[in-house]
């Protein structure tokens, strides 16, 4: 996996109008790299078409 | 407490026979949190004359000839995200001091209310639960009352370290990811994590909506499963609440029934300090012992549960982190923004793990009664430590933490945390995992566990 820097955070911040002030940036940057490592493991197990989520919504 | 028993019920029923006033019960575990607390840091505020009032009308219900409820003049503590009615809910951040006091208490906090127990102060944890240390940028770390230069373990962790300490023998907390058995294990007390759904989180402050659990932490069996009994009940204002009758356990705990017991290995013991595996195979040659088995893919389940929460406590969050991200404890800030930039398929794919993972722990417990993991893969960490030695790796301390607890909450499956103390160490606890809904099996686990010396709660400084 690409390392995160603060650039692709700034980037992807941007797509959702949020701002991330520069001193942050790092610190973000580590935990998104952090979370992207866990996500790949999430994305990458084939799961059954049928498996549907777990919440629950009760009208 | 100088001649005041130090259990809940020996202090309920002591009350009720009015050998000691609710009163001095009270002030007795005040002045034990005013010689313990400055050291140790595990309350954030204490209601003092407010919590005196509460039990001088206690008493006087009691002289009228009134039932004050099995919990009379019992003391207990609230992690800081529990409302008290016309107190701040703080849940640990500064931002939450701008909100003004409860108008009313938590669902939980009226329960035990209604049962006698009188509140004496809300405990310290990780801003907005996100953290398993409770070294709070806002409040400060709460000390292990076991060895101060050490963790309480969190987030419950002012609530957990408040009981080890001997303050109060109640103590409720939360556990999202492994908040109740992470400082159950560091501070070496009980704690009990319901089955998903069971106690309804109304009035409290919520992380993560399809993970967050209500719980609590005592000194012994005993106590854990009467308290229990006093918080189970439906209500209807949690959406997530299941809405189930009282199912009592206090009277089940002596139970003979022999339980089938396995041992999770893979991913459960993994990097786990000795410890740990020691505390794990006493426990499981007291229950009998057991083959060890697999519960598939829970490195993925534990991946799947660290970014939901990423994400929805970020989603939580949301309107503070682009107003003030500056007012958020900096450790909480950069993992919610991160938790922020997540994709949306991810998030629906967890979901879907989720159901997976579910039905592999169900076909588990077709063979089994009671499933056995360590809570944490370490005793708890210096205060300041940033890494852990996991395995032969290096690896940073926050994170890791609850490798083995979040797989389970991330099921809703209902644990009690069973401390495992050894001469000059620090204790360990072991997850005593039961089927969804079936607590009187762990706890009986647990009784079983208390009576043969194995497992118990251990107050520091006693």
């Amino acid at each position: 996996m690409a390392p995160i820097d603060d650039h692709t955070v700034s980037v992807m911040a941007t797509l959702l109008e949020l701002t991330i002030p520069p001193q942050y940036a790092a610190g973000v940057a580590e935990n998104l790299q952090r979370l992207l490592i866990q996500a790949k493991l999430v994305m990458d197990f084939e799961l059954p078409p049928d498996t549907e989520p777990a919440p629950v919504f009760h009208a | 407490m100088k001649d005041i028993p130090s259990g809940v019920e020996p202090i309920a029923a002591s009350v009720r026979a009015r050998h000691f006033k609710a009163e001095a019960v009270i002030a007795a575990a005040q002045n034990v949190v005013a010689a313990r607390d400055p050291d140790l840091n595990c309350f954030t505020s204490l209601y003092g004359e407010a919590a005196l009032k509460e039990a001088r009308a206690l008493d006087a219900r009691i002289a009228a000839g009134e039932a004050p409820g099995p919990l009379a003049g019992v003391p207990f503590g609230v992690k800081n995200l529990y409302d008290v009615a016309g107190f701040v809910t703080l849940a640990g951040s500064k931002i939450n001091q701008e909100n003004p006091p409860a108008k009313a208490d938590a669902t939980l906090v009226a329960r035990l209310r209604q049962a006698g127990a009188i509140p004496i102060g809300a405990q310290n944890m990780d801003e907005y639960a996100y953290g398993f240390t409770t070294e709070n940028a806002h409040y400060g770390a709460t000390r292990n009352p076991h060895d101060t230069r050490r963790v309480a373990g969190g987030s419950s962790g002012g609530s957990a370290a408040a009981v080890a300490a001997g303050m109060t023998p109640i103590s409720l907390g939360s556990d999202t990811n492994g908040s109740i058995r992470v400082p159950a294990s560091f501070c070496g007390v009980f704690g009990l994590k319901p089955t998903f759904g069971r106690l309804p989180r109304t009035g409290t402050y919520p992380f993560v909506s399809d993970l967050d659990h209500l719980g609590l932490f005592t000194s012994s069996t005993t106590d854990l499963a009467l308290v229990y009994d006093a918080l189970q009940g439906p209500d209807l204002t949690d959406p997530f609440c299941a809405q189930r009758p009282v199912e009592p356990v206090r009277d089940t705990l002596e139970s003979p029934d022999m339980l089938r017991v396995a041992i999770l290995g893979d991913w459960f013991q993994d990097g786990a300090c000795p410890e740990a595996l020691t505390a794990l195979v006493e426990v499981a040659e007291a229950l009998g012992g057991g083959p060890t088995v697999s519960l598939p893919e829970a490195a993925r389940a534990r991946a799947a549960a660290f970014c939901l929460t990423a994400a929805e406590g970020a989603a939580l969050h949301w309107a503070d982190l682009r107003a003030r991200p500056g007012d958020f404890d900096p450790a909480t800030r950069d993992r919610l923004l991160a938790g922020a930039l997540l994709p949306s398929a991810l998030l629906i794919q967890a979901q879907r793990l989720r159901r997976w993972f579910q039905a592999r722990a169900a076909e588990l417990f077709t063979q089994f009664d009671l499933l056995l993991a360590p809570a944490t893969p370490c005793v708890a960490p210096f205060i300041g430590q940033t890494t852990l030695r996991l395995g032969g790796r290096e690896v940073p301390a926050r994170p890791n933490i609850g490798l083995y607890t979040q797989p389970i909450s991330f099921i809703g499956l209902p644990v009690v945390a069973a401390p495992i103390h050894t001469p000059g160490g620090m204790p360990v606890a072991v997850q005593l995992i039961a089927r969804p809904w079936q607590e009187e099996t762990a706890l009986r686990a647990a009784a079983k566990l208390e009576r043969a010396g194995v497992a118990g709660a251990r107050i520091a400084g006693r």
